[in-house]
């Protein structure tokens, strides 16, 4: 029960996070910031790395196969 | 405890939203002009291929290891090159080509046969090799894009292959995007159990595993300095779960000393099916000229029992026009799977009484918190780092545009710790 509301508040907090900013129509030529390299909305490719390994020692992960070996899969 | 450092965090990110940054006009001028350039310019030329050359280097130890039941050296390195290749096709249409080795030695591996000579040193060694490509197209009447991907992997113990695409709806601004993506893998193993329990006894009813996902993902820019995305998967595991080598040592050991465990070891039972669902959310920022804002969040439950949350915050710092630095911070905590056990812990009454029918003294899925630290750079001179001409190949020149290089040191409850250090090299050609 503690742990629900514990989420609950976390994803309250997190919404109130979005709340704060109102969505606004942003032009093409008004993305130069958005466009950013660093401001991309994926993991970086040197990443990869630590989503691997992390994916085998934390057994919370998302789409990986589970434990199947590569490198530090196994032990 | 654990939850209050994730809500200090997420207060922090929240103050950072709300500070305006104070930004020389001309600058906004100049960026949005060759934004507006490099609009026009996409439509006309085609992009050049690019290749990146990635190392990797891993090490790791720890004193739970899940082969000898949960204690014992988790001691690992790995070397991992990586090539990634893309390659424009036409304006439309491009293809991603992945491929690497991993190169280690684990002593845990190499404990697999514990018991035949007590062999204890670094010495477990193995390659596995990984093939992906992927085949991307846009959509030109509709703005939508889609793509088709299969990959390859092999091991000693495992060879696996996997399939899947995705199809993103973007809106005409721009502005919105949402995509849907599935995935299939299977892996066939060879059941390799610990050394002691080759007695010709099937401990495992199966030797595959099949893993199905299907995700959903929403961008959307939220003004001209904030932009989101949100992703929800459902992932479905089945068959072999558990890993053969793995062992349990149940509550009989007490007393035994660890010559005559032997005896005593059994293989991991997990159960056969697992429902994974993960959710998440990045949300990135420009602070200024200087500095960007890049945080990641994940909330995680499945059906053994694990719930989990995991935040992270990276501040990419423009040094000089060349030279980017980002120290990035993570935190990870998660709870029990409900089948974990320490060395000992679980006894055969509760067995045969099915109190649980599953066990594991595997720590990767034990009550745990982890912390990891570290810093990339990105070096990338405008007009690229060098440039040369590449053997057998005429009129063709290569331009090394980039190099970059991340370090992360990993710090998990249990007393494990990590160490890695990745470069990258990013051609043009």
């Amino acid at each position: 029960m503690r742990d629900k509301n514990k989420t609950k508040l976390l994803l309250a907090s997190l919404g109130l996070l979005f709340g704060l900013n109102s969505c606004v129509s942003v032009a093409a030529y008004q993305k130069a910031y958005l466009n950013d390299e660093a401001m991309a909305l994926r993991a970086k490719k040197l990443e990869s790395y630590e989503s691997n390994f992390q994916s085998y020692r934390e057994g919370a992960a998302g789409a990986n196969g589970g434990k199947s070996g590569g490198g530090c899969g196994c032990n | 405890m654990q939850l209050r450092k994730i809500i200090l965090l997420a207060t922090i990110l929240a103050g950072s939203y709300t500070l305006m940054a104070q930004t020389d006009k001309n600058s906004i001028d100049d960026k949005q002009n060759e934004s507006q350039k490099k609009v026009k310019k996409s439509k006309t030329k085609l992009k050049d291929a690019e290749a990146n050359f990635l190392l990797n280097y891993y090490e790791q130890d720890g004193d739970h290891s899940p082969v000898t039941g949960g204690r014992g050296t988790e001691k690992l390195e790995n070397v991992a090159p990586t090539f990634v290749v893309h390659v424009p096709l036409d304006s439309v249409s491009n293809l991603d080509l992945n491929f690497g080795i991993d190169f280690y030695t684990s002593a845990s591996t190499n404990n697999i046969d514990y018991f035949e000579g007590r062999k204890t040193g670094a010495s477990g060694k193995d390659v596995r090799s990984h093939i992906n490509a992927a085949y991307n197209r846009d959509l030109r009447n509709s703005g939508n894009a889609y793509s088709l991907m299969a990959g390859f992997s092999a091991e000693f113990d495992v060879t696996s292959f996997h399939f899947g695409g995705s199809y993103t709806i973007n809106s005409k601004d721009q502005n919105r995007s949402l995509s849907l993506d599935a995935l299939y893998m299977n892996d066939s193993w060879k059941l390799l159990y610990p050394y002691e329990r080759r007695d010709g006894t099937n401990w495992l009813k199966d030797d595959k595993r099949t893993t199905m996902k299907f995700g959903l993902s929403y961008s959307q820019v939220i003004n001209k300095r904030l932009q989101a995305l949100f992703s929800a998967e459902v992932v479905s595991q089945s068959g072999l779960l558990s890993t053969p080598f793995h062992r349990v040592f149940f509550d009989d050991v007490n007393g035994v000393p660890d010559d005559n465990l032997r005896d005593f070891s059994h293989v991991e039972m997990l159960d056969d099916n697992r429902l994974k669902i993960p959710i998440s959310m990045r949300l990135n920022y420009y602070l200024n000229d200087f500095m960007r804002l890049r945080t990641f969040y994940r909330f995680y439950t499945d059906s053994w029992g694990i719930t989990a949350h995991t935040a992270s915050i990276e501040l990419p710092m423009q040094i000089t026009p060349s030279l980017i630095a980002s120290p990035f911070f993570r935190y990870h905590t998660q709870t029990a799977a409900d089948y974990f056990y320490e060395f000992g812990q679980v006894s055969k009454a509760m067995v045969d009484a099915k109190e649980t029918q599953f066990y594991t003294s595997d720590y990767d899925l034990s009550d745990l918190s982890s912390t990891k630290i570290g810093l990339g750079l990105q070096y990338s001179p405008l007009l690229g780092v060098g440039k040369f001409k590449p053997p057998f190949v005429k009129n063709k020149q290569v331009q090394l545009k980039s190099i970059g290089l991340r370090t992360a040191f990993y710090d998990r409850s249990d007393g494990l710790n990590a160490w890695l250090v990745s470069l990258d090299f990013a051609f043009t050609f």
